[in-house]
């Protein structure tokens, strides 16, 4: 696991490394330069749900943009957040009324070349059929749309059968995709989850809605390539962390061990360091006999019994 | 129960239940109180008023000290009760509100559909008219630290064409003229949320779209469930205070989460005990 540390007022440029690695992990410079409106992604799709909200990762966006222009369209937001520039009111706005008041703060800026960046923070309450017109109108050069869905929501059926749900369309259409989701806990599992929202109840956990989160990236290449990596991000100290699958994998395993039995049946980090030095025999007689490819080869022992009458055993 | 230790209710780390800092507070923030058929929150809605009123709540917790100025006006929207049903009850904790003039109470369940709605089947435009004269009594209010409780909303979804969102622009204009929006709602599942449902126009899946808005807002959260491991005669139900999806933008104030159980007793004694 790699870790990455920016200073709230440092610019995503300056890095500095807790666990210096001989090489710095692509996936965080590809989430610092995301998130730093550094990439080439007009369109950024934050998903968020009931259990953990985008609020904050909003506020390390915008801490990481301080010189940015940032423009607010709130639909659920009543008062002008601290990091915006402009704020406007969307709820119950047509979309084409909109688009106009856009236009009105993008056009001083998009003359001058400077940067905007227009937050949307629902995108749920635009209507389905509105929701390419919308984007396609507000894309420009220099413009960088950051646009929160709440995936939790219940979903209108549009009235045409074949138009595709609210979230597959938005999900193509942007250039990177960020869900975020509670960091698991011990004494709360994905069913206890599934059965409080049923319900609209929250568990009392830290983790629920907090600082420090989980955040799956998809980012969508030029050539088409889609890459996909998992972070957690803790928002009160900046700091990144690449979630490999691998680290997932052992934590599980770990838990599943835990108070299982009276014995001790996990491993600790001496045990499992010891155990990737122990070299194994058949590693070592490929190095020796198997240089020459493809070939079975078999030593002999003294132990051996060879029949020199069996036309069947012929190691050869 | 005797030999477990009784508790006050607290909601934020300052041990609070309506910190001064969120009436003084620019930004208006929103909570949720919701509960099941079982579980009736008359009594948390009564200490929330006096609280917000005097300072004091001294039914769920007696350390809290008045108030030296009583500068906040409540305001109590109601679908569910009318006025008579929370001046008796708050009359039980030494509050006479009907002679309180920081409380003004908004009868919308007396006259709803004899006066004020004529069509529900088309009930846009009357249901805007009513929240208009709703907005102006908070607006006139005295004092600028308000707190403005709204119960069951989501009554207007059930029996009206309503749409979620139409409640909720309602709701959050409203929320824009005082400091603390409290929105008690009842959850009952499947009977109101259902998370599952698909038809658009049943009720169910229009409350549960405009409750999970709301919860996309909310700064605080107060669930009260029914015993989840059955009837008990010494407890009445279980509390539960959570944060919401938005942190209170006041430097260090943050949501005290915790479980508590409380019983409700003779004479409204309420004792809560820590989970």
């Amino acid at each position: 696991m790699t870790k990455l540390k920016m200073s709230s007022s440092s610019a995503a440029s300056k890095c500095c490394f807790i666990k210096p690695k001989k090489m710095v992990d692509n996936s965080l410079i590809l989430f610092n330069r995301i998130i730093g409106l550094k990439e080439n992604t007009p369109f950024i799709l934050i998903l968020d749900g009931f259990f953990q909200s985008s609020y904050h990762l909003l506020n390390e966006i915008a801490s990481k943009n301080n010189s940015t222009k940032i423009l607010y369209l709130s639909y659920e937001t009543l008062r002008k957040p601290h990091y915006a520039d402009f704020f406007i009111e969307a709820l119950d706005t047509p979309v084409k009324t909109l688009l106009a008041k856009v236009t009105d703060f993008a056009k001083p800026l998009n003359e001058k070349k400077e940067k905007l960046v227009i937050v949307v923070d629902s995108m749920n309450y635009i209507q389905s059929e509105d929701l390419v017109f919308f984007i396609s109108n507000i894309a420009r050069p220099n413009v960088y749309l950051i646009g929160v869905y709440h995936t939790d929501l219940m979903q209108y059926q549009s009235p045409n059968l074949y138009y595709p749900s609210e979230i597959k369309l938005l999900s193509y259409i942007a250039n990177s995709v960020m869900e975020v989701s509670p960091l698991p806990e011990n004494n709360i599992d994905e069913e206890l989850l599934d059965y409080k929202f049923s319900r609209l109840e929250y568990p009392v956990s830290s983790s629920i809605n907090a600082e420090k989160f989980r955040l799956t990236l998809t980012s969508k290449r030029k050539s088409g390539r889609c890459i996909t990596f998992r972070y957690v991000v803790d928002t009160k100290s900046h700091e990144y962390q690449v979630l490999r699958k691998q680290d997932e994998k052992n934590t599980d395993e770990q838990e599943l061990l835990e108070d299982l039995t009276t014995f001790n049946l996990n491993t600790s980090l001496k045990q499992k360091l010891a155990k990737e030095q122990v070299e194994l025999p058949f590693m070592e007689a490929q190095e020796n006999l198997g240089s020459y490819g493809g070939a079975i080869v078999y030593e002999f022992e003294k132990d051996d019994d060879y029949d020199e009458e069996d036309p069947y055993e012929d190691p050869f | 129960m005797t030999s477990v230790q009784k508790h006050y209710l607290t909601l934020f780390n300052d041990n609070s239940i309506i910190p001064e800092s969120v009436l003084e507070s620019e930004h208006p923030y929103l909570s949720i109180v919701s509960h099941n058929i079982g579980t009736s929150p008359f009594w948390l809605s009564n200490s929330l008023i006096e609280n917000g009123l005097i300072g004091t709540a001294s039914a769920i917790n007696k350390d809290l000290s008045p108030r030296s100025t009583q500068d906040t006006n409540v305001v109590f929207i109601s679908f569910l009760n009318n006025e008579d049903f929370y001046v008796s009850n708050s009359k039980k904790s030494g509050i006479d509100l009907s002679i309180n003039s920081n409380f003004k109470f908004i009868d919308l369940f007396s006259d709803l559909f004899s006066n004020r709605l004529k069509d529900p089947k088309n009930a846009s435009r009357d249901v805007e008219t009513m929240f208009d004269e709703v907005k102006k009594i908070i607006h006139d209010c005295q004092h600028k630290k308000r707190i403005v409780f709204i119960e069951s909303p989501e009554f207007l979804l059930s029996s009206t064409n309503l749409t979620p969102n139409q409640l909720v622009k309602h709701l959050f204009e409203i929320n824009k003229f005082c400091n603390l929006l409290v929105v008690i709602s009842a959850q009952d599942s499947p009977q109101f949320v259902n998370t599952m449902a698909y038809e658009h126009s049943d009720p169910s899946f229009k409350i549960t779209d405009f409750l999970l808005k709301l919860y996309h807002r909310s700064n605080i959260n107060i669930n009260m469930q029914p015993l989840p491991t059955g009837r008990a005669k010494d407890i009445t139900g279980c509390l539960t205070v959570t944060k919401g999806s938005r942190p209170f933008e006041i430097p260090g104030l943050r949501v005290y989460e915790k479980e508590y159980m409380y019983h409700i007793g003779k004479e409204l004694g309420i004792d809560i005990y820590m989970r």
